[in-house]
């Protein structure tokens, strides 16, 4: 809870470091403020009542997504310091802006009333939609924050309406209070099934799942090359963080037309992100395939609904993360500013730039899901999930994806240890992209070799 | 007025709910079929103002405030999402000096 505050404080600090131009202030007061702001969550653990008058409640759940963020904006701030090395002119409002982003997905974690979801997504996107858009100059860029706008934006209203009729029926906004009325009331009106559906609708748009995901990889491709990798974790894990949330304490009760309608998007999203990410030549345009499809993997654990749930979420989310997020710094390290970056960059990495080779190697073998990584658990966690509730069929149309995953996330392999046409010079890099590296190495071997430090926490 | 007061008792909350569907389908086809950023734009407030329009509504019918001050909280949320929304149409007009969104197409499949 002081987390909230102190984040938000540390936003406007970093804002006004800028304006007054201390340059080399800058990056140490952000890398301390979200090492205190980690602790200062991680304090939260014990607390169990809800605070702001009802309108948020901290659980275990939320503690450990909020930590997974945290540390994977820390990464990507550490990503950004090297990415803009050389201009320093607006870092500090990007910097802001990726905090008060981290405060909206703290907010999607933490509701417990669906006034706090709205504000959390909408703190959340507005901020994104600038970082989007942050190389002004750059009409791909000026593309992708609109496109992200106007969907965003969108979504947002079949949210809303959804939240409406919800409240219609029901007469609150508390979690709490609604998921008591799903219980006591024998027939739901069709108004309450409408609403659901709605913002089932609303969330498929937020984290991009089939048929809602059209603007992704437009997106994805567009942004600058560390936004992208932000939209693709930080956004994607508080996305899927609030939908668990809100579908596991309100309407987990109800069967019918919504279970129906997430099966099939669910199936849509792992077989199209795999099938259409085969024919991508274009790095971004590859991860971001892959990230629709991991979203599909993600919405496995909520088809499924049962115990082992929150734990498979939170554990997919990390080895993802912490993949997609190695993923994305090599591909910064390779390319400069452009925003075409063919596969075929990759070509000969490996002779040169050990570091690199390995971040990549590691990375995509953890995104295909191959053990001993974290990847390969986290795939395993959720099958099991879904085993569990008897979803056999989405199981098998999942292996199915990952099988045609495995194809798409050894091309730049391939090409990284081939040297015909010589091979790529060493890159130069620095202390705090290293680190970030080597973390990602680190990170995804630990939690694939001892799967439980990460896996019982959100309980 | 007196006649008006009567004539908005006899309305029920289906109509509200009608109205704001109506309006809200409205906004929806506005988004998908126009062409122009600001008409798009124009579109997606009226969705959000069709919620605002059945929340007032609904808080009425329940007795509820918290639907009213929700609708606060929209507002600001919009006006909000208006100054970014219209900042990101002013850099994209000076670069590529139109405002049909067709003519954004870099990014393709």
């Amino acid at each position: 809870m002081t987390t909230l505050i102190f984040l938000s404080l540390l936003g406007f600090l970093v804002l006004f470091i800028g304006a007054f131009d201390y340059k080399k202030l800058i990056l140490p007061t952000v890398i301390i403020g979200l090492i205190v702001a980690f602790f200062l969550n991680a304090m939260d653990w014990e607390l169990t009542a809800t605070s702001f008058y009802g309108m948020i409640d901290y659980n275990h759940y939320a503690v450990s997504f909020t930590g997974l963020m945290i540390v994977s904006v820390l990464l990507l701030m550490l990503v950004a310091s090297y990415h803009f090395r050389n201009e320093g002119s607006h870092i500090a409002d990007i910097y802001a802006l990726m905090i008060f982003t981290l405060i909206g997905g703290l907010l999607m974690t933490s509701f417990s009333n669906l006034v706090m979801l709205f504000i959390g997504i909408e703190i959340l996107s507005i901020a994104l939609y600038i970082l989007a858009g942050s190389r002004r100059l750059n009409i791909a860029s000026n593309e992708a924050s609109l496109k992200y706008f106007l969907m965003g934006a969108f979504a947002s209203g079949f949210l809303l309406f959804g939240i409406t009729l919800i409240f219609g029926v029901t007469n609150s906004f508390n979690l709490a209070e609604i998921s008591d009325f799903v219980a006591d009331t024998e027939e739901l009106p069709t108004l309450f099934s409408t609403g659901v559906m709605l913002i089932l609708i609303g969330f498929a748009f937020k984290i991009g799942a089939v048929p809602f995901h059209f603007w992704t990889p437009d997106v994805y491709q567009g942004a600058p090359t560390f936004i992208t990798a932000f939209m693709a974790t930080v956004v994607k894990t508080a996305g899927i963080a609030a939908f668990y949330r809100l579908f596991d304490s309100c309407f987990s009760g109800i069967d019918g037309t919504w279970f129906k309608i997430l099966w099939i998007i669910c199936v849509a999203t792992i077989l199209l992100g795999n099938i259409t990410a085969v024919m991508q030549n274009e790095s971004k345009r590859m991860l971001a395939w892959s990230s629709v499809s991991h979203a599909g993997y993600l919405l496995i654990p909520i088809l499924a609904l049962n115990e082992l749930s929150s734990s498979a979420i939170f554990y997919y989310s990390a080895a993802y993360s912490i993949a997609s997020i190695t993923a994305f710094a090599v591909l910064i390290g390779l390319s400069k500013f452009q925003n075409d970056l063919p596969l075929d960059q990759y070509k000969g990495l490996a002779k040169n730039n050990p570091i690199m080779t390995t971040a990549l190697v590691v990375s995509m073998f953890s995104l295909a899901g191959i053990p001993p990584l974290a990847g390969f658990f986290g795939k395993y966690f959720v099958f099991l999930t879904a085993m569990q509730s008897g979803l056999i069929y989405v199981v098998v149309i999942a292996i199915i994806g990952s099988l045609i995953g495995i194809y798409y996330y050894f091309k730049p392999l391939i090409y990284a240890f081939n040297n015909e046409g010589g091979s790529l010079e060493k890159i130069e890099t620095n202390f705090a992209f290293n680190f970030v590296l080597m973390a990602g190495i680190v990170l995804s071997l630990l939690l694939g070799i001892f799967p439980d430090i990460l896996r019982n926490l959100p309980g | 007025m007196e006649n008006i007061t009567q004539f908005t008792g006899a309305l029920t909350i289906n109509h509200y709910l009608f109205l704001s569907s109506v309006l809200f389908s409205i906004g929806v086809m506005g988004v998908l079929l126009r062409r122009n950023f600001i008409i798009i734009f124009m579109c997606v407030e009226l969705m959000l103002n069709a919620v605002n329009i059945l929340l007032a509504a609904f808080s009425r019918y329940n007795g509820n405030q918290s639907g009213q001050v929700f609708v606060f909280f929209i507002m600001v949320v919009a006006a909000a999402e208006v100054a970014v929304g219209l900042a990101i149409l002013v850099m994209i007009f000076r670069n590529i000096r139109t405002t049909d969104i067709n003519a954004l197409k870099n990014l393709k499949w």
